[in-house]
């Protein structure tokens, strides 16, 4: 299968396998295809085993901070002597990446499983899936196929026959990329403002409701079911040479290539087989000119890095940008990189959730900065005054939104820092009015 | 606008009454809608934790969240009303005045401006007769606003009309798609 297209040959389809098969959203299209054989043998194993073979899998957090699974399931107490709760962050709005949407379009019941069985895991009997509000149509899918599992016995008081209960509950956010934040997220549940908080206490300790909770992306844990049919074993024998990244992910690739879309890749593919095989390269008679490989959080990479890096946690940190979401943003020689990078300044600008002062003013006036920039008005001092701002901008706040606004500026000015001159010089005509 | 928002529901009702020129407060958690509101109590520990819930019930209802609806999610949630719009107005999708009967989402953010989002919002301006960004059309049908990245970026451009998504939209599929939303 594949969606919009057939699986490439380079790709290894694993959680992408049923994507574009409209039978496999229905609770009996997903038994028949081995759906929820491995919640039944999970259940039959003690909470511990989990931890452990998911530990062993090497499987890391997909929702940017490539955090280890296991390892972060292990912090919550052994004894369950209060609530503990899981909340899947399916709140996807990191620009570039649309690989959970497709996840909950095509297989709710692999997210359905893969919750289940981390609930069962972290001893938790209740699931919050914060999905963002814009997303109507993963909502009603998964609101069916939640109503399906229940109905069928997959959740609720006796999963499965086996006497275990849980239970699973769909929150619609409301138009916040702050809310993917773990912390900020469990405050928009809690039905407050999406304001992060300040770490620690750490979500296991003292999560959502003040009880220990552990916080999931949703490809993160779709890949769970399989580790527990296939084993951590061969879940680890899907790597290219670099044992810390382990596993397959879901590439989105968007922007100037010939055919964007999903791509599932075994950690440690080459990034010039996603750019130029899988994606058919730049449209015709252009060239690449830039590539944000993890989402727009991270720094940009110049045509020529991103054609060397191996596309792994450490792969692209070798190249001085991060994995982040794999939200992958790919820009020909058409794009004037001041323009874009001004826009994604102003993302972040409208995103800060305005605790914090760096990001509070710095995310607007980097924005403002290179409006004038933009609009021919900007001075030769403006290149140090943004990466002065960015330096502030950087580590200094209570979450990474504001970095996430300064990697975009910063690796801009490095790599492409001749755009900027030319509107500076007036070489340029201006693309905006005026501020 | 009424500045006085009452202790609750039917409290908030008779407050806007007594301005003149404001239409009273419609209690929204009646019937079935308050049977939903119910039915929210069992999933989260706290009455607090139904408040995004709670203000998409309303907006579901109502199209919008008014100020006398905000008293009155704060009297069935028992939360303040300052409280209770303090969180309203920090979420973009909540609507704190109304808006046109149809409402359109475009996103314009790195990946779809790329892709030429930008000449989708002019034609969208245009066929819908909203002229600017934030603005009804005359005819009371289309609102159209610019919002940031709605996580479709393979499918250059994604809008949103009303709750229904719809992807890859291009200047020339404009007029045929504004057609569907009498």
């Amino acid at each position: 299968m594949g969606y919009p297209h057939p699986s490439h040959p380079k790709e290894t389809v694993v959680l992408s396998q049923y994507f574009g098969d409209p039978e496999a959203r229905s609770y009996a299209g997903w038994v028949k295809r081995g759906g929820y054989q491995a919640l039944r043998k999970a259940l039959g194993q003690t909470r511990e085993a989990l931890v452990e073979e998911v530990k062993a899998s090497g499987l890391r957090g997909r929702g940017g901070a490539g955090f280890p699974t296991g390892l972060k399931w292990s912090f919550m107490p052994k004894e369950v002597v209060k609530p503990h709760y899981l909340v899947c962050n399916a709140d996807e709005s990191e620009p570039g990446t649309f690989k959970d949407r497709e996840i909950m379009r095509w297989t709710p019941h692999q997210l359905i499983e893969g919750c289940a069985i981390t609930a069962y895991a972290i001893g938790a009997t209740r699931c919050y899936i914060y999905i963002r509000g814009e997303f109507t149509e993963p909502w009603r899918i998964m609101s069916e196929a939640v109503a399906e599992a229940r109905a069928n016995g997959a959740l609720g008081d006796d999963v499965l026959g086996t006497g275990k209960r849980i239970e699973m509950v769909l929150h619609r956010g409301a138009g916040a990329y702050i809310c993917g934040e773990e912390t900020a997220m469990m405050n928009s549940i809690e039905g407050k403002r999406g304001n992060p908080r300040i770490k620690p206490p750490f979500p296991a300790v003292a999560g959502l409701f003040g009880m220990p909770t552990t916080i999931n992306n949703v490809e993160t844990l779709a890949a769970v079911p399989h580790i527990v049919n296939r084993g951590a074993e061969w879940y680890k024998s899907l790597c290219l040479g670099n044992p810390k990244s382990t596993g397959t992910k879901l590439v989105s690739v968007c922007g100037h290539v010939q055919r964007p879309g999903n791509y599932e890749v075994t950690m440690g593919t080459p990034l010039r087989d996603l750019l130029y095989d899988m994606c058919g390269g730049p449209p015709p008679g252009r060239t690449f000119k830039a590539v944000i490989p993890g989402g727009s959080s991270v720094p940009i990479l110049t045509r020529e890095e991103a054609e060397e890096t191996v596309f792994d946690y450490e792969g692209v940190v070798a190249k001085g940008s991060m994995l982040g979401s794999a939200g992958m943003i790919v820009m020909d020689d058409s794009t004037d990189m001041v323009y874009q990078i001004w826009r994604l300044a102003r993302f972040y600008a409208h995103e800060s959730c305005a605790q914090c002062t760096q990001c509070r003013e710095g995310t607007a006036w980097t924005t403002r900065i290179l409006e004038r920039i933009l609009s021919g008005k900007g001075k030769p001092a403006d290149f140090q005054l943004l990466l002065d701002l960015a330096e502030n901008m950087t580590g200094k706040t209570i979450c990474v939104l504001s970095d996430s606004c300064a990697a975009p500026v910063v690796s801009g000015i490095q790599k492409f820092r001749s755009e900027f001159e030319a509107y500076i010089a007036g070489v340029r005509e201006p693309a905006l009015a005026g501020v | 606008m009424s500045g006085t928002v009452g202790q609750g529901g039917g409290a908030a009702g008779h407050a806007a009454e007594a301005h003149e020129g404001v239409a009273p407060h419609e209690p929204v958690f009646v019937g079935k809608t308050r049977a939903r509101l119910h039915r929210l109590f069992d999933l989260y520990p706290t009455k607090q934790a139904c408040l995004l819930p709670a203000l998409w019930l309303v907006q579901e209802a109502r199209g919008w969240i008014s100020e006398p609806a905000i008293g009155e999610v704060a009297e069935v949630l028992e939360l303040t009303p300052a409280y209770v719009k303090g969180v309203v107005t920090f979420y973009t999708m909540y609507h704190t005045h109304p808006v046109g009967r149809h409402f359109i989402q475009v996103c314009t953010t790195t990946p779809c401006n790329v892709c030429g989002a930008e000449a989708v919002v002019q034609a969208l301006l245009r066929e819908t007769g909203c002229g600017e960004l934030g603005a009804t059309s005359p005819d009371g049908r289309f609102t159209v606003i610019e919002v940031e990245c709605l996580g479709a970026c393979g499918f250059a451009t994604p809008i949103l009309v009303d709750d229904d998504f719809i992807e890859s939209v291009t200047p020339e599929k404009v007029p045929g798609i504004l057609q569907r939303y009498p």
